[in-house]
């Protein structure tokens, strides 16, 4: 087993009453594996990823339960060992493309990072790589992106900047975090289509969370529906599409647009 | 580039025109500096002799036209006091202002860029309210009479130093610097609390975006993520302040060179206003200006370095 | 900068208290002292505070308390001119460039950069070069420094304004020009004035004690905090409290103005 969570609470401090937004979240996913986790915003979706990458450490979060990652207990290891897993074991892209790339850095900079800090390594190894995970996530002309900035590029080929980046280690678990909902259509589908290599290639388990239910049924084995903190439904993605047992995931199913479903 | 081109030249320009009016406004001012050098009681034969000797009796386009041609080949006259060409007068004292105005500027950004990321690492805690007030009270605190407690604590008090006792750069650059520690803090305390509240808000406002994030998710430790990510970043907005900061620790080192009894370009100016040493004091402002104007040109290249994308923009 | 205190307005209540532990005293200085300024006497030379001499005398025996008092009053009203002077005279020359745009607008603006980009504390010292020292010369000599900064901000929101709706419709209804300056638009500046006339009232404070300290500000035998400050400097070891006194009214003064700056009545409208 990769990955393991289990009664994951996660509760917020920042308001007079505590605010609870994931309640008893589990979850198991093997190596290689593609899960997907659908539901509306704010359904806590995106919270229990964060907390899954081990990127909800706000002191105003609270959280109770065990993510265990290969053994390490994520909410519990020290945050040297959890900073060692980070960009190298579990990656993360992001929603935003636009805005998750630091505007001032030269994208091969950035996509060195997680190699930077991770690996041993001199200037030009970490450049031949970086230039062969540029070209990995399908940009033309590698060499030249490795020297632009991030407002020289479009949304979709700064999304394909940040799966390279995240990409440059080969970690085992990438959770990608509603990384097509930002860009047009086409990207979208191209993007999906990278994921799907590189899940086949690297055997990368991915945690795929959207609220595109049809582009979850494409690329995800299994799936878990989430609303207001609660996982309402889980299983294989083709039985829940053919027999959902919540209302809530009926309509979910309803609201894609059928052209896409045909 | 051609931008860059543009910016020096119209420089130059600026430092022209700054020449132009300063000399100008010395020629129109009532009162004559041969009467000023020789008192009321002279005899016009007297004055009339000196003020050919100055040069005064030459119309003044001439002498405008004379004084111009000889500042571009960095000849600005004649002392009406010391009886010696300015552009020696001034010519080792010019680099003491100049390097306590950097070494200042080095100290203003090292302080509130170490200070900023220290207090906004801790944001919102007691000791970040406490440095908030702290840095509050120091930008209230005029510069000479950062000088005096500094004087009155390291100096006096403390005995790290010998208040007055500066050594030149010719003769001991390691004790020079070693005391120019002191006014370069003086003048950079205020300046970097400002600095440093600018700063602050910057990296407040950048800690939340979505790059830092991505840069936790890599593996960054807090340090590395507020150095390498959110530093520069923090910093775009607070490179204009810099500039302004710049050019005003120039003013800050002539009046700091009073309180420590620093030989830069302070004292001579101020004898100079009070002698009535026009050329002197028309060099000071020339060589001034240029100062201001280089500082201004180099933040233009700083704020290029430090965001990229104001070069595609042009 | 986060307000750290939700409700009240801290920087509003300290700013107030600090600007008026120093400018009441300042204000009764201009009437009244507890002695005479320029009473020296011999037997009293670098006493330390007592009862009769709170803040103790000076190298001449003159009561400290009196002449902090003198030179806060003379501070003050050298900082009310020049941010009059300033203010006025930068509005003014703001709102008709940045109005009406134009060449006119082009040249002023780049004389004014270049002014603006001089330290105002240069600026007033060739001033003071040019004019001379004493109370009216430094007052003038700061004011005309200080125009640049104004016309800046006020032009900024001139030219602004100029496209703006309101000021369309204005000038459709048959307002005059002269009208949609000054009765349209001006009232609209007025918080970004506010601001800058309390940082312009600052700078002027701590250039009038600038230019003092170097001994082309006010001068003797006027009493003036930047002058008492040059003064101490030789007696720093023996008697610091005559560094102290007029110090730390300075850093008072201008602490709580400047917080009053920052407060909500200023920053939220």
């Amino acid at each position: 087993m990769l990955l393991h969570v289990e009664d994951l609470n996660i509760e917020f401090h920042d308001h007079i009453v505590p605010e609870t937004v994931v309640y008893d979240f589990d979850l198991d996913m093997n190596e290689g594996e593609i899960v997907g986790l659908v539901g509306e915003s704010g359904s806590g979706k995106s919270m229990s990823a964060l907390a899954i990458a081990g990127l909800l450490s706000r002191h105003d979060a609270k959280k109770r339960g065990h993510i265990v990652f290969e053994g390490v207990d994520i909410l519990e290891c020290p945050r040297e060992t959890l900073r060692g897993l980070q960009g190298d074991e579990i990656s993360m892209i992001f929603q935003e493309p636009m805005t998750s790339l630091n505007p001032v850095k030269k994208i091969g900079w950035q996509v060195e990072e997680a190699m930077r800090i991770h690996k041993k390594s001199t200037p030009e190894e970490r450049k031949i790589r970086a230039i062969e995970v540029l070209k990995h996530v399908d940009l033309d002309d590698p060499e030249r992106v490795y020297n632009s900035y991030p407002h020289q590029l479009s949304g979709g080929m700064r999304q394909r900047v940040m799966i390279a980046a995240a990409m440059i280690n080969t970690p085992k678990l990438l959770i990608a975090d509603e990384p097509t909902t930002a860009l047009d259509v086409t990207v979208q589908a191209e993007i999906v289509k990278l994921l799907k290599d590189i899940n086949k290639k690297h055997n990368t388990a991915i945690l795929f969370i959207s609220h595109d239910l049809s582009l979850v049924r494409q690329l995800c084995k299994r799936v878990l529906v989430m609303k207001g903190g609660y996982v309402v439904e889980s299983g294989l993605t083709e039985e829940i599409f053919n027999s959902p047992r919540e209302e809530y995931t009926k309509h979910l199913i309803d609201s894609i647009p059928k052209v896409v479903l045909n | 580039m051609t931008n860059i081109l543009k910016k020096i030249l119209s420089s130059l320009l600026t430092i022209l025109v700054v020449a132009c009016l300063v000399f100008l406004a010395f020629a129109v001012i009532p009162g004559d500096p041969a009467v000023a050098k020789l008192g009321t009681q002279a005899t016009p034969d007297k004055l009339n002799a000196l003020r050919h000797e100055m040069g005064l009796d030459i119309p003044l386009m001439k002498r405008f036209a004379t004084w111009i041609a000889g500042v571009i080949h960095g000849d600005f006259g004649n002392s009406y006091s010391y009886s010696m060409p300015v552009s020696k007068l001034i010519a080792d004292k010019l680099p003491v202002t100049i390097i306590l105005t950097l070494y200042s500027f080095v100290i203003m950004i090292v302080l509130s860029v170490s200070v900023a990321i220290f207090a906004a690492r801790k944001e919102n805690s007691g000791l970040d309210r406490f440095i908030q007030i702290l840095t509050q009270v120091i930008m209230s605190i005029p510069p000479f009479f950062g000088g005096i407690i500094i004087t009155l604590i390291f100096g006096l008090g403390l005995r790290l130093f010998a208040p007055g006792g500066y050594v030149s750069y010719g003769i001991n650059m390691f004790k020079f610097l070693g005391y120019m520690f002191w006014p370069a803090l003086a003048i950079a305390l205020p300046k970097g609390a400002m600095a440093f509240s600018l700063l602050y808000s910057g990296l407040v406002t950048e800690r939340k975006k979505d790059y830092a994030r991505t840069a936790y998710s890599r593996g960054n430790s807090t340090k590395d993520v507020f150095y390498k990510h959110l530093l520069r970043n923090a910093c775009i907005p607070v490179v204009t302040f810099f500039g302004m900061a710049l050019a005003d620790m120039i003013a800050g080192s002539i009046v700091i060179e009073q309180v420590f009894g620093i030989p830069g370009l302070g004292r001579i100016l101020l004898t100079s206003i009070q002698n009535r040493d026009y050329p002197v004091v028309e060099a000071i402002i020339v060589c001034i200006a240029i100062l201001v104007t280089v500082s201004n040109l180099l933040v233009d290249v700083l704020y290029r370095v430090i965001d990229p994308r104001t070069v595609i923009s042009e | 900068m986060k307000n750290k205190f939700k409700n009240k307005d801290f920087n509003l209540i300290v700013g107030l208290i600090l600007a008026a532990v120093v400018i009441i005293p300042a204000v009764v200085g201009i009437f009244w002292t507890p002695y005479d300024t320029e009473a020296m006497s011999s037997s009293l030379k670098l006493s330390g505070s007592s009862l009769a001499h709170p803040m103790g005398c000076d190298n001449f025996g003159r009561d400290i308390l009196s002449r902090v008092m003198s030179g806060s009053s003379t501070t003050l009203l050298i900082g009310l001119g020049t941010v009059l002077i300033g203010a006025v005279a930068g509005t003014l020359i703001g709102a008709l460039t940045g109005y009406y745009g134009g060449l006119v607008d082009d040249i002023f603006m780049r004389f004014n950069d270049v002014m603006f980009s001089f330290p105002s504390l240069l600026l007033a010292l060739v001033f003071v070069a040019v004019m001379g020292s004493g109370r009216m010369q430094l007052l003038f000599a700061l004011g005309i420094a200080f125009i640049p900064s104004y016309v800046r901000i006020v032009r900024a929101e001139y030219v602004r304004a100029r496209n703006l709706d309101y000021v369309k419709s204005a000038k459709l209804a048959g307002a005059s020009d002269i009208r949609v300056m000054f009765v349209h638009i001006l009232p609209n500046t007025v918080k970004v004035l506010i601001n800058s006339v309390l940082i312009g009232f600052n700078n002027a404070v701590l250039a009038e004690a600038g230019l003092s300290f170097l001994g082309i500000g006010v001068q003797p035998p006027d009493a003036s905090l930047g002058r008492m400050l040059a003064d101490s400097q030789t007696y720093l070891f023996n008697r610091p409290g005559m560094a102290v006194a007029p110090g730390i009214t300075l850093i008072v003064m201008v602490l709580g103005i400047s917080l009053l700056g920052k407060s909500k009545l200023v920053t939220e409208r």
